[in-house]
């Protein structure tokens, strides 16, 4: 339900001179241009939160990321404080010290945004495109599998691969975890692992 | 080296008293001890002993040196004399026994708030409360339009008075009579709020969101509370009766919406006090951190940050809630 009571506009229909809500019609006139005129000099200063999951582990709290700024094409965001959302049914708006420190892991310098690459043989990572990445842990993957991939035990079908791993990301939800399982069972991958284990 | 390490004499370094030892069968997890319970209470009732006189103390101390001094003081002079209408009655052994039971337990059943306007029409201590608020108040320092609307409403007859309330009850004061409002809304705040505490919190449900689950109400501000079991959480303070209720944070108190929900405030002003806005239905409704700030009280610092209000209105939001005292 929206409740909108605002008989300002109402007010001054009604008639020229009239002050709205209480403050007028209780002879108190005066305060409404005097509050305006103190408040001028101030600008509002905005402020978003926004609800997340704690990416270290498979208990997956709930947390809220306070931050500066609209979001806005002009204006320039900043993450400043981030704490356990009370909302949450997992952690009741508590975080264990790991959580506590995630701040430090939004602004870290060394924080990883994107594929890093260090060819055989070279001391220094370079920046490369997602498409690059891809291309080369498909490559990768391929290669290990066409050569390790073990179909037959004997007169048993196996269809087992068992050199390469997958270790799963913990804040996912139940379809990414869905997914997950199925793209790397279906190659016959054995080795799979979750982050949360960790 | 040992030395540095010691703390305080031999003597503070007595041995810890002798914890009975348990078996491991008898160890239990107990949640509780850390704060964490299995959820957050969806409601917490109005305590009417206390509820005006705090109000009342921290009008006072907003007042010295606010722009809005003098609206200040004339609704702490409101707030006492609402808690000493509420102490009067209290001693006097309040009957607050529902006047329709069955209607009420209809309501209940019907997804309903259990208070609904006929308790008012039906229950004589609402003029009773009215007369005593207007007994109590002292007046002498406000213009002389409060003291024209208090003299108007003690000549007004009963049926006058029992539709103003009734009107400020439904939310929809009269444009032309927004003065005497004030003085009826205290009553009825005076009347609901003991009302609302004899209820039973834990058979509430809750109604629809920004509305009262025990009289329909709309909330005066949000308020982010301490308390042990709830810590951080959200609860949203109603205009009538008082009660404040669970309601998820960053989701609008008026549509439900959560994707676009900021908070804005006057960083130099205070930043206890902030405005929840939301851009799908471009409301807004004030967010008070009174885990920062205990003494933080909806109707009064509603009051004292008009401002804000102000300030925001020239972004194109609307105000969501409604604070009788304070009628914008």
């Amino acid at each position: 339900m929206t409740v909108q009571v605002s008989r300002r506009g109402l007010l001054k229909g009604v008639g020229a001179g009239l002050a709205g809500g209480s403050l007028g019609a209780l002879g108190f006139g005066g305060l409404e241009p005097a509050m305006a005129a103190a408040v001028r000099p101030f600008k509002l200063a905005q402020m978003r939160e926004t609800r997340n999951t704690c990416p270290y582990c498979s208990v997956a709290c709930g947390v809220i990321l306070y931050s500066l700024g609209d979001r806005s094409k002009n204006a320039r965001s900043s993450v400043m404080h981030i704490e356990g959302d009370p909302d949450h049914p997992v952690n009741r708006g508590t975080l264990c010290p790991k959580g506590s420190a995630l701040l430090d892991f939004v602004h870290a310098e060394t924080r990883t945004k994107y594929p890093l690459y260090r060819a055989p043989g070279t001391s220094e990572f370079k920046r490369v495109s997602w498409d690059h990445a891809l291309d080369r842990i498909a490559a990768l993957l391929k290669e290990d599998r066409d050569r390790n991939f073990v179909a037959k035990n004997g007169d048993l079908t196996v269809n087992r691969w068992t050199t390469t791993g997958f270790l799963g990301a913990s804040a996912t939800t139940n379809e990414t975890a869905w997914l997950t399982y199925k793209v790397v069972r279906s190659m016959g991958a054995l080795v799979f692992d979750n982050q949360a284990r960790v | 080296m040992v030395r540095f390490f010691k703390r305080g004499s031999a003597k503070d370094d007595a041995e810890p008293a002798p914890v009975a030892k348990k078996s491991f069968d008898e160890i239990k997890p107990d949640p509780d001890k850390i704060g964490i319970s299995g959820s957050v209470p969806f409601v917490r009732l109005p305590e009417p002993g206390s509820l005006f006189k705090a109000r009342a103390e921290r009008l006072l101390a907003l007042a010295p040196g606010h722009t809005l001094e003098a609206y200040l003081r004339l609704v702490a002079e409101i707030a006492r004399a609402q808690a000493v209408v509420e102490a009067e009655r209290a001693a006097a052994g309040w009957d607050v026994t529902d006047p329709d039971e069955a209607g009420r337990a209809l309501r209940v059943e019907h997804g309903m708030p259990p208070l609904s306007r006929h308790v008012i029409e039906a229950d004589p201590s609402f003029h009773a409360c009215l007369d005593g608020l207007l007994d109590a108040l002292d007046l002498s320092a406000a213009p002389e339009q409060v003291r024209a609307a208090r003299d108007g409403l003690r000549a007004a007859s009963k049926e006058d008075r029992l539709d103003l309330a009734v009107q400020v009850f439904e939310g929809a004061i009269p444009v032309e009579r927004v003065a005497e409002c004030l003085f009826v809304s205290a009553a009825l705040q005076v009347c609901l709020a003991r009302r609302a505490a004899r209820l039973d919190a834990k058979a509430l449900k809750p109604v629809a969101d920004g509305v009262c689950p025990c009289c329909g109400g709309a909330p005066t501000a949000s308020v982010v509370v301490s308390w042990t079991p709830a810590d951080k959480a959200r609860y949203l303070s109603c205009s009538l009766c008082g009660t404040l209720w669970n309601h998820v944070r960053i989701r609008c108190t008026a549509c439900g919406d959560g994707e676009g929900v900021s908070y804005y405030g006057l960083d130099e002003v205070a930043k206890d006090v902030q405005v929840e806005t939301c851009t799908a239905c471009h409301s807004y409704l004030k967010h008070l951190h009174q885990h920062r700030t205990p003494d933080l009280d909806p109707v009064a610092d509603d009051i004292a940050s008009y401002g804000l209000d102000l300030k925001i209105a020239e972004e194109g939001f609307r105000r969501a809630g409604l604070n009788l005292l304070f009628v914008v």
